[in-house]
């Protein structure tokens, strides 16, 4: 038997003041998120969930009709409270790129064209803009004392590592060639020996001369801003490997998906950080039947079918969570509830189930069959 | 062998299971010709559907998949990125200085679409090696493309990059693929489940591409799941009787979504959804033959 993932004791950890969940698209990350800090709300304690694409209808039970600002009281709830947010990309750079450049260069960075690039496409964008958003909120919090908690539910990316790693990739876009090149005055220039004119020649005979003189003035004032970024970044990145930080991973019984968990935990294992547990969501219901009822059963063979494809579902499924998921891995397992998660009341009854817990038997029942 | 081969442009919210759609219908359109399917994010998500070992970035190979043949490609912005610069610049020595130095990949990073334009071009080529008598042209071309979340701006890449660039040569190279990304030859299907998230996409996308003039093929709805057969009175067991109701809950949510597809379709003039079922287990390469069947059942040209 896997060890239990147990939520309700770490919800109840008044030493953890952030949980970051993590996983790929699909498994139904927002929703446990959600439920996560409805349950903790619920258990007593001052919750701030950061949310980035919930479905409208999970927005709107949480009171999230309006993206950006500040977290809004989620109605209805009792015990403790909760706050949602909905990250707005766009409006958290904007905001970054006002509190850290000088007064003098805000409008002009808001302007460019490769600004604006930068802040609604830019690969890792959102991550890093959650990273930004957690620090702001946290600052807050200790400040305040208006929540003890903070779950983040990072954005969905082909990795679950992107969000660990946004605030790296920030530093090597200020550290990188674009920014050295074109604002040289950043650093060391590094690329002497390919030479100044022959770089700025050659990204003029790709994107032509006027988007050069674009990105050099872009290049120019974002430099500024950078410092203030970074400063917040690494302060972030100090946060979450402390133990006031716990990673939760969000999986279902796909193959995919617990291939990424495995990997998740592998990578923050050399970032010396550990995973408090992974939630396989989505699980396939199984039952159980003794042979006299099978037999039973079988002679209505729709049904027999019906049951019998169920039941080797579940086994296939946990099969691969046994083989996938690391033997050290606390796990909790909650099966498919049959509805969408659209109003505060399901977000609850997903709490329970995963503060209730279901744990992951190696129990031998015979081979696997097909179906 | 056409001229330009069609393009079928498959798009998807995450996790609805657009690239086992694609490699379906890539081995549907096999049937009837040359085809090549092929993935622009670097993934190797074709390869892992299909149950093959990684293909190499940029590299197109002939792959087996339950017997059936199919040209496979994954393109990689990196090698579309060489190509570029070699192919229209002739930078030679200077250009392989540049990209070691990672500025270029930077520069085509931060620039709107360019990366995208780089993309779609290889695609471009190959639907268009018929046009130059190439030996290894095909009959049809499929793109696992980005998910519904990001694919109107991937495919109207050209012209975002058109705003920032308006002169040096990948102007014109960014209206010759948008000028296939329209032709009637192209196709965008969507994939979608009938969930909220799902379902409210796809709807915004058709309504998004048709905007942008680029024509939207068909509507597949992945993962139904049908009623569970009724259970017989001999059957007491409790617990058999709970699933059995969560079951057919889960079966009785999907129905409205369902219902709110076909009349959304019905409306727009649109031909009514093709629809794949929840499959028990993960894909497997005589599932794909299976889901191609499926496919063809209902395919419209």
């Amino acid at each position: 038997m896997r060890r239990l993932f147990a939520v309700a004791d770490l919800i109840a950890d008044r030493d953890v003041h952030v949980i970051v969940t993590c996983g790929t698209g699909g498994v139904g990350k927002t929703s446990v998120s959600a439920a996560l800090a409805l349950a903790a709300a619920e258990s007593g304690r001052r919750v701030a969930l950061v949310t980035v694409d919930p479905a409208k209808r999970l927005a709107t039970a949480l009171g999230l009709e309006h993206l950006g600002g500040e977290p809004q009281p989620v109605p209805g709830v009792s015990g403790g409270s909760l706050d949602a947010l909905m990250l707005d990309m766009t409006q958290t750079f904007d905001d970054a790129v006002r509190s850290h450049a000088p007064r003098n260069r805000v409008d002009e960075v808001l302007r460019n064209p490769f600004y604006k690039a930068l802040s609604t496409s830019f690969s890792g964008t959102q991550d890093y803009m959650a990273t930004e958003k957690l620090g702001q909120l946290y600052e807050q919090a200790q400040a305040t004392s208006r929540w003890d908690l903070i779950v983040v539910d990072t954005p969905p990316s082909r990795s679950a590592l992107d969000f660990l790693d946004a605030p790296a990739r920030l530093d090597r876009l200020a550290e990188g060639p674009v920014l050295q090149v074109l604002a040289p005055s950043s650093g060391p220039l590094k690329l002497i020996g390919a030479g100044l004119s022959q770089v700025t020649w050659l990204v003029s005979k790709i994107i032509g001369s006027k988007a050069l003189a674009d990105l050099q003035v872009f290049a120019s004032a974002f430099e500024s801003v950078m410092g203030g970024f970074r400063r917040r970044a690494s302060a972030v990145r100090a946060l979450l490997s402390s133990p006031a930080a716990a990673f939760v991973i969000v999986a279902s019984p796909r193959r995919a998906a617990l291939d990424e968990a495995r990997f998740f935990v592998g990578q923050l294992r050399e970032r010396g950080t550990t995973a408090r547990g992974v939630v396989v969501n989505q699980v396939s219901e199984a039952v159980s039947l003794s042979p006299d009822a099978q037999a039973a059963l079988s002679a209505t063979p729709e049904a027999y079918r019906w049951w019998r494809t169920s039941w080797v579902t579940w086994r296939a499924q946990r099969a691969r969570m046994l083989t996938a998921l690391p033997t050290a891995l606390p796990v909790t397992l909650v099966r498919r509830l049959g509805r969408e998660v659209t109003d505060l009341d399901v977000v609850r009854e997903l709490g329970s189930a995963l503060v209730e817990g279901a744990v992951l038997t190696e129990e031998d029942d015979g081979p696997v069959g097909d179906v | 062998m056409p001229d330009v081969a069609p393009l079928h442009i498959v798009s998807g919210k995450g996790g609805t299971g657009k690239t086992t759609v694609a490699l379906a219908l890539a081995l549907m359109l096999r049937r009837s010709g040359e085809t090549l399917v092929c993935e622009v994010e670097s993934r190797h998500g074709l390869s892992e559907a299909a149950g093959l070992s990684r293909i190499a970035l940029g590299e197109e190979r002939t792959v087996t998949i339950s017997g059936q043949t199919l040209r496979m490609l994954s393109v990689d912005s990196r090698h579309a990125l060489r190509d570029y610069l070699e192919g229209h610049l002739r930078l030679g020595l200077a250009g392989v200085l540049l990209e070691k130095t990672g500025f270029v990949e930077f520069a085509a990073e931060l620039a709107p679409g360019l990366r995208d334009v780089l993309l779609t071009g290889k695609v471009y080529q190959a639907a268009r090696r018929g046009l130059k008598r190439q030996t290894d042209a095909v009959d049809a071309v499929v793109m696992d493309a980005p998910p519904t979340g990001r694919i109107e701006s991937f495919l109207t890449a050209g012209e975002a990059l058109a705003e920032v660039v308006v002169v040096g040569p990948i102007a014109p190279q960014a209206q010759s693929i948008m000028a296939l990304l329209r032709a009637d030859t192209t196709q965008v299907h969507l994939v979608t489940t009938c969930t909220e998230m799902a379902l409210t996409e796809t709807l915004e996308t058709i309504d998004a591409l048709t905007r942008d003039r680029i024509a939207v093929g068909h509507v597949i709805v992945n993962q139904v799941v049908s009623d569970p057969p009724a259970l017989p009175d001999v059957a007491t067991d409790p617990a058999l009787r709970a699933a059995w109701e969560r079951y057919a809950a889960f079966a009785a949510s999907q129905r409205p979504w369902a219902e709110l597809l076909d009349h959304r379709l019905t409306e727009l003039g649109r031909p009514a959804p093709l629809r794949l079922p929840l499959l028990p287990r993960e894909v497997r390469p005589d599932d794909l033959v299976r889901i191609a069947d499926l496919l063809a059942e209902g395919w419209e040209a």
